[in-house]
Parts: structure tokens; C-alpha cells; sequence
């Protein structure tokens, strides 16, 4: 490989690529793809659906242009299945813009017109696409659902993405051994619908065979036109493409080229927008490759870095979610970090991409070396960090909801914290979204909105409630009948979508989780074929609600007779019961290690858990519950009126299962004391927690030994210190900064920022801070909440 | 019995070994200039303003009885991992003598490793000598004057309690914070030294406290002025205490 490639070389190309990519401000591929599609459809309407789909895909990957730029090792790109806005990686975001719906030909609005992409042409594309069954359907659910939608007392999405395929099979094998596999079950096959799925899987690989073939002759035209190393890498991908995706990989090298094109294809299956594809458990996925090689860890993070840029798409890249795991243990216990895990560091750490996501699986034999390693992540300012996850807390979790012993291993995470076994799970992860808070106003005030006066909920009388006091002494009987009623609306209309969504199969992805074995398409909903499945349930606002029974308690104890002015208060949003505001706000806050409050927070997690669980999909699996609010605690508190722990309305909600911004100011241990009490037992679906940290908390010289002094003060405590028979948490992100460091920033990017990144952790996924809109860049401030963290 | 706080958290190894919940009390009778909580001093405590724009002023201690801490340690004795532990410092925890040896003596009951960080003036400190597992004393300057300037007492109590420490007590560590112009010379240094030795210090260890300001912003919010102007050493001045400390066997040790 060296004589191909310097170490450094290897650095500067990447960095060059990278470069280059976040010069390209329109992205049109995404476009093109839509419109073959549609008109290849159009074309084969008399073929069976399934195999129209493959089809489609075959012909958007025979004409979607490709190119090989001058500083690619690896051909390749996922580009094209992208669309160019997101609205929390948009400096033009606005909190007030979200309107409760979920338009699919909104899209339509991400590209520019001009003289390639006329108005015309545009609009002809979307017509088609708002004229096809899928759309129609949507829509009329939306449309069903809007009432409650509108300010979020749930909303419902049809999931795409969120998956994490296991290529390991093919990239060993390669795609002709996959096929003849399939091939096997077409001959063998009864079931006509079987059958032709798998047709369609075979005729998928197909698109895999022709893309290596089009960059292959892509690479030859260009060897001919230069000289010199050049022309020797140019050399090594015709080579290289002309084994692998045919042949299984070799080497590294051919491993890493094989797994990005399947990636291009898997995402052109879904374009446009499929969130939050991960890769899984890279190091273990690669390390065989490298041994194999016999490559060096500087070697394999040369080759790495590449890796890392294909993950980033145009001027935001912003292909959010797609995530990378390292590290962790097998079902044994033993630890699995290798040589390709730390290259896999190296790589992160010079390259400082705001794509793909870096998570890392730590237990409790986890080697003293990747922390210290993990050190410069965390201890170096603007640079990424990853999220982290407990292995032995997360494996108990899994088993305990049905996942078997010789799966856990190879859990990893779809998205930001949601956790899927790879190949073999289908999460329907973000499928519905929960907002407690706004249910919890709804209960309060007769059903309708504090916000607008809008008639959202069940009334008093709906619910057999007299008055005010009677509510207020049943509050929480009343509030969890309340909750079941919008959440079987919620599962109907979460599971009618999914139905939808079963229009478009996708049978390419749907080799890679299991439906080689089942003839099955991921997206069927009258049959499973992935061994797991369930859908989720993002949980907001489990603290504003316990703190909200807890001070509502204190009121009926303390003083009963002011109980009348709580409703009244509520509605005014506190101007003119400035008193009352205040005995509410010195009501116990979670976060604290109050016991009340805590206990009560533990509840009503558990209590709501056990709801979510309690609905099935439309498979009949359980629903997931997961308690994270990715931006969302920001939108939906938006959304939300004055609740009774004295938070205001259309103020922000706590996030995931933190406590609400400003709450907890004790000081981390405390913080940790009360975070333990939660039932992880019961979030099976992931949960979302964030710690924000002083730099000057860690005293130590070195970013190695501030690696272990991070272990010892952060992960100990929180991961592996729990009473033995709770289990422990299992999540955390962390930011290690200040707010003063964050304006500064802000006011002087070129001086702090020089290279225009400044990566800063949000929710599941890191970011450039600089790419953000102004109010997300300030919750990430605020939410950095150091008095909460302090020693 | 109530003890008046103004702070209480956990730090990893920094106050004494393991991971521990630390108190700092109210109070303390020496005022050191460089003293990272100056808010800590006066026994019935101080207001406190955040900033000059938007004045609010808070009081500097909160109260917590003897049993709220009993309770609160007890409910968190799975965080103390490492051989981790209960910390009382301040302030001076001594200034609240009765209060301190009373939780002391119920947390020995318990089993509960503890540490308390001294500036080792108290007339009464022996008695807390068997409650405590890992004493934590300062010692500011081997000077007598000097240490009276920039402390505003005496030296002569803490070197009394020293001396019995060396000898009633299984796990001593002595701190100097190091402090340019005011102790960082080598005859100072050699000073410190001479004292140590003509005791028997085989159960002591040393530690050397770089200067810091980190509670610098604390003395503005208490309306006083911050005198030191330049009180940060250099690595050579450090290096050139251990050595010497070293040279005469005297254990160092870095936390």
C-alpha cells in the first residue's frame, strides 16, 4: 500500500477532500435520483411493485453522474441521496417555524431553480411525487391527526433511515456469492411474494456491481490522462474495482472501498433524506481487514480519514446521525478494543469532522488506555467528542426485553443513542414523539391549550372531574387516564404511517437485516422480516411533570386555599401571582437528591414506560420507549404553557431525562446521586443526558491523564457505582466548556475557529457550532447549565 | 446541633484519597490573602453580590444539622469509591469544634473513611486526632512574622499541633501552598525543612499547592480588595521544593 500512498499524503488528501466538499453549496443529486425513479416507475407500473422498486434503483444508479476527484482514494459518495436544508443545521432555523406537519414534498423546496433545474422541472417531479399513493396517504393521516399535532401533544413521522445494516457477510463473501444465495431461495421458494422480493434483492446487488463498474471505467479514462503516483493510485482503484463489490475484500484497503459503496447504494435506495444510517461497530467491522494487511495504526487511520470524509455531504455536511462505534466487550466480557479502534481515534481526532458521529462502548474491564487516549477529545477545545455507552448497564437492558445473550454484542446505535442490534433489528425508532408537558397543561385547563384556547384534550367532564380541587387532588390518576387517551391516538396514527410507508419497499436494505433468511422486506407490516422490531416512542418532559405533581402536593399541604389560583396562574403565565410563582419555584427540583422528587421523577418515568410498552405496533411488537428529546425539549417547550413547578410557558423543557436547565445546583455528585434513581431498566428504547463541565474541573498536565481523571470523576461515578441491584445508566454526552469561551467564539470565529469548524456536542450527534441557528447555538450555552456540574 | 456551610460537592482524590463528599464550613480565624474562598471567613458569614449590574445579594453559608449530613452521606456512600470519603475543610472546620467532632465521631460509627483539611490551629485538634483518617494540615510559613502578614496569626499553634501530629496520628499530609514573594525561596524551603526534621515524620507526607486564583472573582463579590498582584510560580520553583524535600526524605506527594 506505501508506495501508493504516504501517511501524510494520506492526511492531506483527505483534508483537501473535505475541503472541497464544503465548497458545494447545491445539491441536486437527490433531485435526479427522484426523478428517475418516478419516471422508471412510471415505466414498469405493470411490473410487480417490489421488482419496479429494484428497477428503479438499478436505473437511478446507472444515470446519477459520477465523478473521481484528484484527492479520492476511495470512490464513492452519498451525496446524491441528500437534500440540502436541515432545520437545526440551518443558520435560518427558526423555533417558531415548526407547524406540527410532516410534509414529504417540502423537499421540493431545498433546490434552486435554475437553467438545469427550471421551475418546471421541479414542480413536475413534485406533482408526480404528491400524486403517488404514498403522499396521498400521508397526508390524509396528517391531516387526521392535526388537532393534535399542531402544538404537539404527540407527533408521528414515517421512519426512514434509522438502521444500521450488517455488511460483514458480503464485504467477506462479496456480492456474486450473495446472489447465488439468493438465487438458492428464488428456486426453492413457494411463496410467490417471496419470490419476487427476493428477485428484487438480487436485482439490487446488480445496482452495487454496476456502480463499481462505472467508477472503474471512470478511474481508467482518468489514468490515461495523468502521469506519475497519481496514475498508480488510479491504478490500484481499477484494481481494487475490479475485485471487490464482485469478490470479497482482501484487504483493508478493498474492505473499507467495498463498505462505501454498499453505503451510496443503501442510501440512494431512500433518497431523499434517509436520517441517520449507522455503520455499527467499525473497529470490529475493519480490524480483521487490517490484521489481515498487516497495515500499522498510523496506516489505518490514513486510510480512516478517508473513510471519515465520505460521511460528509456538501457546505453543512450534515448527513446527520450516521454513526460509528468503537470499542466495548463481547458477550464473555471480554474487551474489544484493537489497533483499529485507536486508528480509528487518530483518524477522528486530526481530521475534526462534523460527520459521522463518534460513539464509544466503555464497561467496566475497559483498558485505562482508551481513556487516556479518549483525553484529547474531550480536553481540546472545538474538537468532537463522543457519546459514550455502558456495556454492562445496556447489555442487562437489552436482555431484559428480549434481546438474546448472543446478540448484545453487536448492539450499536441508530441515530443518536437509540440502540439496535446490528443487521438484526428494525426500530422504527422516531416513529412517534410524546410531549408530557403539553398533556400535563391539557389536564390542567379543561383540555385546552394555555397557548391558543384551543379544545385539544378531554375536558374536566370528559374526564369525571367536578372542578379544579377535585383535579388537583387526583392529579396524577387523572393525568396518567389523560396520557393513555392521546397515546392510543398517537399509536394509531404512528403505526397508519409505518402502513404507508410500506409502499416503498426496500429490498436492497433489506438484504443486510436479515432478509435473506426471511424473503421478507424490512418495511413489510403484515410480516416481520428482521428478527427484532417495535417502534419507538421519544418521551419529552419526564422531570416538568414529576416536579409539576410535586409542587401541586406541596400546594394542597401547604396552603390548600390558594389551590383556586393555580389554574389562574397558570393561564397568566405568573404575571400577576408573582408569590405563588415563587413558592412554586422552592418546591424540591430534581436533580438535587431529594428523595421526593427523584422518587417522583422515577415514576412517572416508569409509569410512562410502562404505557409505551403496553401499545403494539403494527406487528404487534411492543412500542420502545425512549426518553431523548433531540432539539425537540426547545420546539415542543415552545409549544407549552406555564406548568405548575413555576417553569414559564413556551419556555424550553428539560432535556431527555436531565434535569430542567438552571434546576439542579448542587453540584455534579448530587446530580449523579439523583440520576441513579431512574429505572434504566425500563428505557429500552435509549435515553438522551448531558453533562456540561468546566475545563477547570480537571486539574490534571496531560490530555492522558485528564483522560483518567475523567474516568474517575465522571464515568466511575455515574456508570459503574450504582447499588448493585439497580442498573446503572448507560448513556452520556458531555461538553467541556464554558459559556464565556462559547460567546467568544461566536463573536470572534476566525480567531477561536480558524478553520471555520468548531465541533460542539447536541444531543446524539456533533456538530460545526458555526453552522448552527442562533437558537440552538444558545441552548447548547445554556444548557451547559455548569452550576449543575460543579464541585 | 446545625453547621453552617458554604459549600459541599464531590472532588476525586483532591481532599483526601478516593472519590468524596466534601463540606466546607463556615469560618475561619486566620485571613489569607490568596484564600480561594474568601467568603468562607467570617464565622457568622457575609452577603455576597453576583455583579454590580444586576445586584443581588445572598448570604454566604446555608445550614445543615448534624443528622441531614449523617443522612445525606449515608445515601451517598456508593459514590465513595477508591477509598473514598467524607472531607470537612472550609473555611476552618475546626471553628465549628463541637459540631464537627460530634459528626466525626457518628461517621467512625458508621465506618465512613474520613479526612478533614486543617490550617491547624486549633487548641483542641488532638482530640479529633483518632476520628480522622487522613489529616490534612497546612502550613502557610515557616516564618513566624511572615506568617502572621499574610495570615494574620501566629504560627506557633500550628506548629505545636504538627509536632503531636507527627507522632499521634497514622496519616498526616502537610500543605504549603506556594506562593511567589511570599514563601517560594530556598531558604524557606530550608527553613520548612529543619522544622520537619527534628521530628520523627516517617508517618507524614508533603504537598506542595501550586498558586492559583481561582477565587479571585469571590473577593469582588464580598467588596474586597484581591492584594496579591503576582503570586503564580514557576515549574522550576516547584521541582526545586520537591528536590530539596526529597534530598532530606521527606515523601511528596501530588494529588
Amino acid at each position: 500500500m506505501k508506495r501508493y500512498f504516504e501517511v501524510k499524503e494520506l492526511e492531506d488528501m483527505a483534508k483537501k477532500l473535505y475541503r472541497k466538499e464544503r465548497e458545494i453549496h447545491r445539491l441536486d443529486g437527490w433531485f435526479l435520483a427522484k426523478e428517475l425513479y418516478e419516471n422508471s416507475m412510471q415505466e414498469n407500473k405493470e411490473d410487480v411493485h417490489v421488482i419496479a422498486t429494484a428497477k428503479a434503483l438499478y436505473k437511478v444508479i446507472i444515470n446519477i453522474p459520477l465523478y473521481i476527484d484528484e484527492d479520492n482514494i476511495f470512490v464513492g459518495t452519498q451525496r446524491d441521496a441528500f437534500a440540502k436544508s436541515y432545520a437545526l443545521i440551518n443558520p435560518n432555523f427558526k423555533i417558531s417555524t415548526f407547524n406540527g406537519y410532516c410534509d414529504p414534498t417540502e423537499v421540493f423546496n431545498d433546490i434552486e431553480e435554475n437553467d438545469t433545474f427550471t421551475r418546471e422541472r421541479i414542480e413536475n417531479v413534485r406533482e408526480k411525487t404528491k400524486n403517488g399513493e404514498y403522499v396521498k396517504s400521508l397526508t390524509r393521516i396528517y391531516e387526521s391527526a392535526k388537532n393534535d399535532t399542531q402544538e404537539v401533544a404527540y407527533f408521528i413521522e414515517q421512519v426512514t433511515g434509522h438502521l444500521i445494516p450488517d455488511f460483514r457477510t458480503v464485504i467477506r463473501y462479496g456480492v456474486l456469492y450473495m446472489q447465488s444465495e439468493i438465487l438458492n431461495r428464488i428456486n426453492n421458494e413457494e411463496l410467490e411474494a417471496k419470490k419476487n422480493q427476493y428477485i428484487a434483492m438480487h436485482q439490487t446487488l446488480d445496482s452495487v456491481l454496476i456502480l463499481a463498474k462505472r467508477y472503474c471505467k471512470i478511474a481508467q479514462a482518468e489514468l490515461e490522462k495523468c502521469e506519475g503516483k497519481r496514475k498508480q493510485q488510479l491504478q490500484l482503484i481499477v484494481k481494487t474495482l475490479s475485485n471487490v463489490p464482485v469478490n470479497g475484500a482482501n484487504s483493508l484497503y478493498e474492505a473499507v472501498q467495498f463498505f462505501i459503496l454498499l453505503w451510496q447504494v443503501m442510501c440512494m435506495e431512500q433518497a431523499p433524506n434517509p436520517f441517520a444510517f449507522s455503520v455499527g461497530n467499525a473497529d470490529r467491522i475493519f480490524e480483521p481487514y487490517r490484521k489481515k494487511s498487516n497495515l500499522s495504526r498510523e496506516y489505518t487511520a490514513g486510510l480512516l480519514k478517508h473513510f471519515l470524509v465520505f460521511f460528509n455531504v456538501g457546505d453543512r455536511s450534515w448527513a446527520i446521525s450516521q454513526n460509528i462505534m468503537i470499542g466495548g466487550k463481547d458477550k464473555k466480557g471480554n474487551d474489544l478494543t484493537s489497533i483499529t479502534s485507536f486508528a480509528f481515534f487518530d483518524a477522528y481526532y486530526a481530521m475534526n469532522l462534523p460527520q459521522p458521529i463518534l460513539s464509544v462502548k466503555l464497561h467496566k474491564n475497559t483498558p485505562d488506555r482508551l481513556y487516556q487516549e479518549l483525553g484529547k477529545f474531550f480536553f481540546t477545545p472545538g474538537t468532537l467528542t463522543p457519546s459514550l455507552f455502558n456495556d454492562d448497564s445496556m447489555f442487562e437492558v437489552l436482555k431484559r426485553h428480549g434481546i438474546e445473550e448472543e446478540d448484545l454484542e453487536d448492539y450499536s446505535i441508530a441515530g443518536c443513542q437509540e440502540p439496535l442490534i446490528m443487521g438484526k433489528d428494525n426500530g422504527n425508532t422516531t416513529n412517534s414523539w410524546l410531549n408530557l408537558a403539553k398533556i400535563l397543561e391539557l389536564t390542567l385547563n379543561n383540555g385546552k391549550s394555555l397557548l391558543t384556547g384551543k379544545k385539544i384534550g378531554a375536558s374536566y367532564q370528559e374526564l369525571n372531574i367536578k372542578d379544579e380541587k377535585e383535579l388537583l387532588e387526583n392529579i396524577r390518576e387523572v393525568y396518567y387516564k389523560n396520557v393513555e387517551i392521546f397515546v392510543d391516538r398517537m399509536v394509531e396514527y404512528a403505526n397508519s404511517v409505518t402502513q404507508v410507508l410500506s409502499f416503498l419497499e426496500i429490498p436492497f436494505l433489506s438484504i443486510f437485516m436479515g432478509g435473506i433468511e426471511s424473503g421478507i422486506d424490512i418495511r413489510d407490516t403484515k410480516s416481520q422480516g428482521t428478527k427484532y422490531n417495535g417502534s419507538g416512542c421519544l418521551i419529552h418532559g419526564v422531570s416538568v411533570v414529576a416536579e409539576s405533581f410535586i409542587a401541586i402536593d406541596e400546594l394542597l399541604h401547604v396552603r390548600s386555599n390558594d389551590c383556586e389560583y393555580l389554574i389562574e396562574a397558570l393561564k397568566d403565565n405568573f404575571t400577576k401571582e408573582q408569590e405563588l410563582h415563587q413558592f412554586l419555584l422552592n418546591c424540591e427540583k430534581f436533580g438535587n437528591n431529594k428523595d421526593k422528587v427523584d422518587i417522583e421523577t422515577a415514576n412517572v418515568a416508569k409509569r410512562i414506560a410502562t404505557i409505551i410498552r403496553s401499545k403494539k405496533n403494527y406487528l404487534g411488537n411492543s412500542f420502545r420507549p425512549d426518553f431523548s428529546t433531540p432539539s425537540t425539549h426547545l420546539i415542543y417547550g415552545s409549544l407549552v404553557g406555564a406548568l405548575p413547578n413555576g417553569r414559564k410557558g413556551k419556555e424550553m423543557l428539560n432535556y431527555g431525562i436531565d434535569p430542567l436547565y438552571g434546576e439542579a445546583q448542587n453540584g455534579l455528585g448530587f446530580r449523579v446521586l439523583s440520576t441513579h434513581k431512574l429505572p434504566y431498566e425500563e428505557f429500552n428504547g435509549g435515553y438522551a443526558s448531558h453533562l456540561g463541565l468546566d475545563p477547570n474541573y480537571f486539574k490534571a498536565k496531560t490530555n492522558e491523564e485528564k483522560g483518567m481523571e475523567f474516568k474517575n470523576k465522571i464515568i466511575t461515578p455515574l456508570f459503574y457505582s450504582c447499588d448493585n441491584e439497580k442498573i446503572a445508566p448507560f448513556y452520556l454526552y458531555v461538553n467541556i466548556t464554558t459559556p464565556e469561551t462559547l460567546r467568544k467564539v461566536l463573536r470572534e470565529p476566525k480567531k477561536y475557529a480558524p478553520s471555520g469548524t468548531y465541533i460542539m456536542r447536541i444531543h446524539g450527534t456533533f456538530v460545526n457550532f458555526l453552522d448552527l441557528s442562533p437558537e440552538i447555538q444558545e441552548d447548547i450555552i445554556k444548557r451547559l447549565d455548569l452550576e449543575s456540574t460543579k464541585y | 446541633m446545625i453547621l453552617k456551610l458554604i459549600k459541599k460537592g464531590f472532588n476525586y482524590s483532591q481532599d483526601g484519597p478516593g472519590n468524596r463528599l466534601v463540606y466546607h464550613l463556615q469560618g475561619c480565624n486566620m485571613k489569607c490573602i490568596w484564600c480561594a474562598n474568601p467568603e468562607s471567613i467570617p464565622i457568622n458569614g457575609i452577603l455576597m453580590t453576583n455583579n454590580e449590574e444586576n445586584f443581588e445579594a445572598k448570604i454566604s453559608y446555608f445550614e445543615m444539622s448534624v443528622e441531614e449530613i449523617l443522612e445525606e452521606v449515608i445515601k451517598s456512600k456508593m459514590l465513595f469509591f477508591d477509598g473514598g470519603g467524607v472531607t470537612f475543610s472550609g473555611g476552618e472546620p475546626t471553628m465549628q469544634f463541637a459540631e464537627l467532632k460530634d459528626i466525626l465521631k457518628q461517621l467512625k460509627k458508621l465506618h465512613i473513611h474520613t479526612t478533614i483539611e486543617t490550617n491547624g490551629t486549633h487548641e483542641r485538634l488532638e482530640e479529633l486526632f483518632s476520628l480522622i483518617d487522613v489529616l490534612i494540615m497546612d502550613f502557610k510559613h515557616i516564618d513566624n512574622q511572615l506568617h502572621e502578614k499574610f495570615t494574620g496569626i501566629s504560627n506557633d499553634r500550628v506548629k505545636n499541633n504538627i509536632k503531636k501530629a507527627f507522632t499521634k496520628h497514622k496519616n498526616l499530609i502537610i500543605r504549603t501552598p506556594l506562593i511567589k514573594n511570599i514563601n517560594d525561596s530556598k531558604k524557606t524551603a530550608m527553613e520548612f525543612i529543619a522544622f520537619y526534621k527534628e521530628n520523627n515524620t516517617d508517618n507524614a507526607q508533603y504537598e506542595f499547592l501550586k498558586y492559583h486564583e481561582y477565587g479571585k472573582a469571590k473577593w469582588k463579590s464580598i467588596n474586597q480588595e484581591y492584594k496579591i498582584k503576582e503570586g503564580y510560580i514557576s515549574d522550576e520553583t516547584l521541582n526545586m521544593y520537591k528536590e530539596l524535600f526529597e534530598k532530606n526524605n521527606l515523601k511528596i506527594i501530588s494529588t
